[in-house]
This record gives C-alpha cells, structure tokens and sequence, in this order.
C-alpha cells in the first residue's frame, strides 16, 4: 500500500516544499514546487495527481558558436558562475523567506549526465543542505522528466518515449520500475540531430533541435522525400547509419561537392536538395520511426496513451505524428508538455525528489550524494507507486 | 590573524598532497585563473566568455582600500584550483603518455569528439 | 479507424470473402477468414488469416508505400523459404500481394483456457506465473530457444522476438505445447554474428521487461534450448556459438554502457 504521507511536512504545515536543482547537460535549472498534504495520498497509487503547484522554475543555458558542441569542462564552469544566482532567483521568485524553515527537502539530479556539470551542481546541492540544515535525495534524471510529465498531463499509466540528447528510450512501469521495452541501440536522437546541425553549421540558440524544426518547416519539396535508412528492430531502432549518411549529404551540400548526383544536377550544376529539404527529411524518418517503435510497445503492453518527455519532445511536428497515431488507434490518446517542462529543468527533479522523500526515502551521509554518468531508469525502485 | 583555504589530494600511490596559499604569489591575488577559464576550443570557435567571474571588490568599493574577505577568500579559491588542475592534468598526461599512439592533434580531435557524443573522457 | 481499416480489407476482399477482425497490433490488422483462395472443399471449421499492413496517417507517403511493399514481400519469401527448413516451424504461406499490403496464412493458436487470451508466449507466461518454474514452462521455453536457434542457425534473423510474436500450438497428444514464430516483418536473411546478437538481446529485453519476476530463469532456459541446436553440429556449431554468444554479450554490454546524458 503506497502512503504518500509517511513523512510529516516541516513545522506542522500542510504542505510540502521541495527545491531542485538540474545540471546534468547543457542546461542548469532550478525550480521550488509544492504539495498541499491530502488525504488521497494517504493509500492508493495517486502519484499522478499531487496538485503540484510550481512556485518557480529558472533555467540558463550553455550555449556554443554554430558547428560546435558542448564540452564538458566549459558547460560545467558555466553552471558553477550561475547556480549561485539561479538559486537566489528560484528562492526569491518562489517568495520563500526564509530557506531552512520553507524547505522539506533538497533534490538534485544523480544522473545520468556528463560528468562535470553533474559535479558543479551536486557540490552547489551539498552546500545549501549544510547551510540550512534541510536533508538532500538524488533523483535519476529520466524519472524526473517521467514524472513530471505525469504531474502535468495527469496520464495515470501511459507508455513513455523519453527523446533528448542523450537518449531515447520507450519505458512502461510494471513492478515497481520504469522499464525498458525499446531504446536506441546506438547514438540517441537529440545527439544525432546535434551532430547533423553541426554539420550544417546551424545555430545552437535556442538549440539546434529548435532551428532544425523551424528549417524543416520551410522545407518546399515536401513530397520529393530523400530516401534514408529506416532501422527499427523490434522494438528497439538504430540511427547511425542515417546518421552517418545524411551527414555525408550535408557535407556534400555545404562545401558544394557539384559531383554528387542526388544534390546537384549534373548538366546544369543546380541544386536540387536545400538545407530545409535535408531537415524535412531527416525529421519525417526519425520520427516516423520513433513512432513506430512507441505503437509497437503500446500493442505489447495494451495501454492506450503516450506520453512524450525529453528535450526532443517539445517538437511540435513529432508531437503531431504521435497524436496521429493514437488517433489511429482504439482510445489512443497522446500527452506532451511544452518547453518549460519537456528541456531539462529543475522542477521535475524537485517533482520526483518529493515523491521519493514522501516515501521516506531520504540521504542521511553526504557519502551517498555521489552523482554517476552512468544510471538506468530501470535501475530505480518507484515506490511511490502500486 | 587570517585563515586560508588548503585542500589535500590522495590517492593509492599518493599519500597526501597539500596544496596550499602563498599570498606573495599573483595568482592568488587574481579571480582570473590561467586554467579556469573557457577552453581554447570554443575559444577559437568564436565563442564569447559570458560566465566570466567578477574582478574582487574592494572594500567600500574604494580602490585604496583593500579587498573585501569574500573576494580575498575567492581569489585564494583561484590560485588553488589552478595549482590543482596542473597537478590533476600532469597525473592524467602521465597516465595518458604510456598508451599515446596516435598524434597529439589527432588524439585531441578524437577526445572532443567523444565528449560531445556523451562519453566521459576516460578510456574504456 | 479500426471501422476505417475494416472497411478497406472487406471492400478489398469482395463479398466473396467474408473477414473478421481479431487484433489490432502496432503494425498490422489481423483477420480470419473461412474462405480459401484457391482450395476447395477444405474442411468447413477451417479458418486462414488475413494480414493487412495499413498506411501509416502520421508517415509520410513515400515512407509508407516503401515500408509496405519491403515487409509484405520479405516476410512471404522469408516465410516460404523457412517453411521448407526442417524443424523450423512457421505459418503457413497461402497467398501475398505486396503493393496493397496483404498476407493469407495458415491459422495457429488457440484460447487459453480461464480468460487468459490467445495462445502465445506471453499470455502462457503470465497464466503460468503462479507456477512459473513448471517443468512445462521450462519445456516450452527451451522449445522456443530451439525455434530461434534453428532460425540463426540457418542464416536468417527474426529482428523483432517478443513473447507475442511465439505462438504456441498444442501437440497432438494434448498436453505439451509447440512454439511456432510468427511475425517476419522486420527479418532478414543474414550471416553476421551481429544481426544475432541483436535479435537474442532484443528477446531478452523484451523478456525482462514483460516478465520481470522470472525473466532470468526464462532466458536461461531459452539459451538453452538455442544452444541446443549449435552443439548438434559438432566442433563447427560450437564455435559458431561461442561468436554468436560472444558478440550477444558484447551488444548487452553497449546497451548498458551507453552513457545517457539528459
């Protein structure tokens, strides 16, 4: 039997209030959120409905010159100048007075992630614990973007395609875990996007995502699609080899190579393919293959509703395919959120850290705050959940 | 009477190393260290340093005064970190130099690489 | 849209050919049908099934009508061909037409008894999870891993192993159950030790995550019975296992590996 209330709120009060703090790509968040305590929690499986009410959510990011990535020295020298003042923010816009009275608990992010910036912003974690005495919980990255997506949309059981830089995966609970029913077998989707835009020399502002989404849009040859590898097994898919092919074409493209045959016609030396035509088409097959993948997974498990998280998420073309699909099918229903909560961001991790501590599942030696690259999402137990 | 911060590194083969401040030395009289700043890459890729630290206030903001405690204590922070990135990239070059095969260039060329691609810099 | 796919198969079909829909999976709509193209006189209880591959609304056309066709025809060939293998047991290949995404095939499967749904692996699996470790379980099992090896073995790979994608089929004598492969849309005709360590890591994933309790034991008795098949052939199948089992742990090992930045 879950109880949500195991934990009683500090000072008597009749609420929760959590503050977390994401660091571990490109983006540093920090976000305060809060549960009023109800009787609802006190048995039954409503980690869904937790009437969280987002008190503040900052983020900064790192962004790099066109045709440059992210290293992780630099992101994480970025997120050491700012967390202080991201923090202060938060603080000061969630109109919290006095931090060791307000706060339940500090979240942070444990991983996965680059190593570095994970680093920077764990020690900024430690430090506001020790200053104001408020106990710390580490939270799996991919369980934070998961629930707060449930928070937000209210899906109680939906199947999960969880799209960002560093990942992709199709994740359904059963038993007490996240689980993995199909992933990527190679490179992720954001990164392989990312790699593609640096190719192309496209600007990382806001991200490179964004403007490939924007670019595809103005794309005039929409029915003369260019042909890519479509590789889905089962329920898993592999994306290096478009990968790798499309970023011959782009290169081709931009250094004008008039040799090759699908780019420039050969008697005139005109273009036939644009920039806006490569994203257009690199975007069309990933997705349909992620969406693919996504109803495969629906059909294993009998559930009728999606719910996309993850940076790639915000991708309003993605999102229409995915509603497309369910549409297609009996009671589909797809669920996404918008930027705010689909980037990387510090609420979702308060979101899912206060469910943890809720649960009474709380550090007690800063031994145990070490973050790791490297952590499944099946690797945590839910127990916040039936 | 004024602490300064000291840090000690330790590992198997290194029972301790004290890394501590000498306030003669300019680089604890800086915010601005040699080796905490952006890397040379994005650099030379036209980036803008927008996450520069701050210069060290004085006290009442009146240049004939001296600095103020925190920015004391942050250039101090400074000259440490620098004397323990040398030390940590010295031990990793040292580790690094008994496998180099490949060109130094290539060799970082392939290291960016793989950071970007989300690996950890550490060889499998 | 399952009226909209309903009505395109049974306008297709003609009257003639009176269809009913079954299920509704990701890819394809199954339906059963009495009528036999091209027999007659066949046993009047007889049903065939008819898989149609709907367009996808969300693909782009050219994406669809290329997907379509390469399936439809992979799958007929590559079930026509495995059905002359000896011991690999599949459907049987009726009729196929490509270019509008049809298959007839032999019927296979039963009710399991209690509500438990159609006879595959994965609902005979969470029927017998009170009694997971069940000599029968374990028969069944090492059957399949049987079933996967003979494919392997024989060069072909099935890219998309689940527990719904085994069908099981009750022996003769009752009792003992057969499994039978279905669903070869994704395969492929290969000899690279790495399409089957693909295949083997994406049926123990699949196994874990939809049969989490027991899943250890479960894979193991699957390896087992795929192992099974390469001992059979002397020096050379062990070392095509050995490979096989090799590059299988290797493709795990990327899987757990691969760093997952946010």
């Amino acid at each position: 039997m879950v109880n949500l209330n195991t934990i009683p709120p500090k000072n008597n009060r009749e609420y929760y209030i959590a503050i977390g703090l994401e660091g571990s790509a490109n983006k540093l968040g920090v976000g305060v959120v809060k549960h009023p305590r109800l009787a609802s929690h006190q048995s039954g499986d409503n980690s869904h409905i937790c009437k969280a009410e987002i008190l503040s959510n900052i983020r900064d990011t790192y962004i790099t010159p066109p045709g440059e990535g992210f290293l992780p020295r630099d992101t994480a020298r970025h997120h050491r100048n700012w967390v202080t003042r991201i923090i202060k923010r938060a603080i000061k816009e969630a109109k919290l007075t006095d931090p060791k009275l307000d706060i339940d608990v500090i979240c942070f992010t444990k991983g996965p992630g680059m190593g570095a910036p994970l680093h920077s912003v764990v020690i900024a974690a430690r430090t506001i614990s020790l200053l104001w005495d408020v106990p710390l919980i580490g939270v799996n990255h991919c369980v934070g973007h998961i629930e707060m997506g449930r928070e937000i949309t209210k899906a109680e059981n939906p199947v999960v395609l969880y799209v960002s830089g560093g990942n992709t995966q199709v994740i359904a609970y059963s038993e007490n875990r996240y689980r993995i029913f199909g992933e990527t077998l190679d490179v992720a989707i954001g990164n392989c996007l990312d790699r593609f835009a640096r190719t192309l020399k496209i600007s990382n502002a806001p991200s490179p995502g964004y403007n490939i989404e924007q670019l595809a849009k103005q794309c005039k040859n929409k029915d003369r699609l260019i042909q890519l590898p479509y590789t889905v097994k089962g329920m898993d898919l592999s994306m290096s080899g478009i990968l790798a092919y499309i970023d011959s074409l782009a290169k081709d493209l931009f250094k004008e190579n008039k040799k090759n045959k699908l780019l420039f016609d050969q008697e005139t030396g005109e273009g036939l393919v644009t920039v806006e035509d490569l994203c257009y088409s690199l975007q069309e097959n990933l997705f349909a293959m992620l969406v693919e993948i996504t109803e495969r997974a629906m059909a294993h498990v009998n559930a009728s509703q999606v719910l996309i998280v993850g940076g790639v998420g915000s991708n309003v073309r993605l999102q229409e395919m995915m509603a497309q699909m369910c549409r297609d099918r009996a009671n589909g229903r797809v669920h996404a959120t918008d930027e705010r909560f689909c980037i990387d961001n510090g609420v979702m991790i308060a979101q899912a850290g206060l469910l943890q501590y809720r649960m009474g599942d709380v550090i007690k030696d800063l031994k145990d705050t070490v973050v790791t690259q490297k952590f499944r999402t099946d690797e945590v137990y839910v127990s916040w959940r039936e | 009477m004024s602490h300064t911060p000291t840090a000690i590194y330790s590992c198997p083969d290194i029972p301790s190393k004290n890394f501590e401040v000498d306030i003669t030395q300019e680089r604890f009289n800086t915010t601005n260290g040699k080796s905490t700043g952006p890397s040379e890459h994005v650099l030379n890729a036209g980036q803008v340093d927008q996450d520069k630290p701050s210069d060290p206030k004085h006290i009442d903001d009146d240049s004939s005064k001296g600095l103020t405690a925190l920015s004391k204590l942050r250039c101090q922070l400074t000259g440490l970190q620098d004397d323990i990135n040398d030390f940590l990239t010295q031990r990793m070059e040292h580790a690094k130099n008994k496998k180099l095969k490949v060109s130094d260039e290539k060799r970082l060329d392939q290291e960016i690489n793989e950071l970007l691609d989300g690996g950890d810099g550490q060889d499998e | 849209m399952s009226q909209e796919i309903i009505d395109t198969v049974t306008q297709y079909c003609t009257k003639n050919i009176p269809v009913t829909l079954i299920s509704q999976g990701a890819e394809a709509a199954i339906f059963t049908t009495p009528v036999h193209p091209y027999l007659q006189n066949t046993n009047e209880d007889e049903v065939y099934i008819i898989k149609y591959r709907p367009s996808k609304k969300y693909r782009h056309p050219t994406i669809n009508k290329a997907l379509t066709k390469h399936r439809t025809l992979s799958e007929s060939r590559i079930l026509a061909k495995l059905f002359q293998i000896k011991g690999i047991k599949v459907p049987k290949l009726i009729a196929c037409d490509p270019y509008n995404g049809y298959i007839w095939l032999e019927f296979l499967g039963e009710d399991l008894p209690n509500g438990f749904g159609f006879s595959n692996l994965k609902n005979y699996l969470w029927m017998n999870a009170t009694d997971s470790y069940h000599d029968n379980v374990k028969n069944t099992l090492v059957k399949v891993g049987e079933q996967i090896g003979l494919l392997h073995w024989n060069d072909y790979c099935h890219g998309d192993l689940t527990s719904s994608n085994i069908v099981l089929v009750k022996t003769e004598s009752g009792g003992t159950w057969e499994p039978h492969l279905i669903d070869f849309g994704l395969s492929s005709i290969s000899n690279l030790v790495e399409d089957k360590g693909v295949d083997l890591y994406v049926l123990e994933r699949a196994i874990i995550s939809t049969h989490s309790s027991f899943s250890d034991k479960y894979n193991e008795w699957i390896l087992e019975g795929y192992s099974n098949i390469y001992k059979k052939h002397g020096k050379a199948g062990n070392q095509r296992l050995t490979e096989v089992l090799a590059r299988f742990a290797d493709v795990r090992m990327r899987g757990r590996k691969r760093s997952m930045i946010g």
